[in-house]
């Protein structure tokens, strides 16, 4: 099967997880949807490296950057007490959505790979705008 | 010259929202365009024209008609 993202580049973002009893299922490997949360961590890591706050964003500025589509590709099970990198880099920044390469690794393994697209909502209006000009410059970086 | 703009801007339209048949005055929604979608196709006409669509401006964009006016009007000012 394909990969849903290009190769990473260089040297992406790394945020290590430790994998919890909480984030296994009965047939002892990580639940699928923990991955996820993963992910979002990494990304808001990923923005606060680049000067964005995620938080502070939100109660600046009454947006919100939810995941509007996720791909992932499982390839490979992590189980209770690995540590995991969750590798993050922007694939695409504009005006209607930010794209998001994610893998989450152990070692030389590739577990998951996924692509994240957020979009950009004012949370009082409860509509779509555009992206604002101090993600795209974050995501830039 | 007019029925040009309209008939680049359909073929914009459907390209960006891989929807084949861009009729002049049904709604986006109707054709399965969303609010996303749409500013994606808002972006695309802002690189095509060399010009800026505000924030404010977004809500009008409901059809191709809406958008031939006011790529229009853009371009006319």
């Amino acid at each position: 099967m394909k990969s849903p993202i290009p190769a990473p580049p260089a040297a992406p973002d790394r945020h290590r997880v430790r994998v919890g009893y909480v984030d296994t299922d009965q047939a002892g490997v990580v639940h699928h949807a923990a991955y996820l949360g993963w992910m979002e961590a990494a990304r808001i890591e990923h923005q606060r490296a680049r000067g964005l706050v995620y938080r502070d964003f939100e109660l600046e500025t009454g947006l919100a950057l939810p995941v509007v589509e996720a791909h992932l590709r499982y390839r490979t099970p992590a189980r209770f007490d690995d540590e995991l990198i969750v590798e993050s880099w922007v694939i695409e920044a504009g005006r209607a959505k930010v794209v998001y390469a994610q893998r989450v690794v152990r070692g030389e393994a590739v577990l998951v790979e996924g692509r994240i697209v957020l979009a950009c909502v004012d949370m009082k209006e409860e509509r779509i705008a555009s992206m604002p000009e101090r993600i795209l410059t974050a995501c830039a970086r | 010259m007019e029925g040009d703009l309209k008939e680049k801007l359909r073929a914009i339209i459907a390209e960006v929202s891989e929807v084949d048949e861009i009729p002049d005055a049904v709604p986006f929604k109707d054709l399965g365009i969303d609010s996303m979608m749409a500013i994606e196709i808002v972006a695309e006409i802002e690189r095509t024209y060399k010009l800026s669509v505000p924030e404010s401006e977004l809500k009008r964009i409901t059809n191709l008609d809406s958008v031939y006016e006011l790529v229009k009007e853009k371009l006319a000012a």
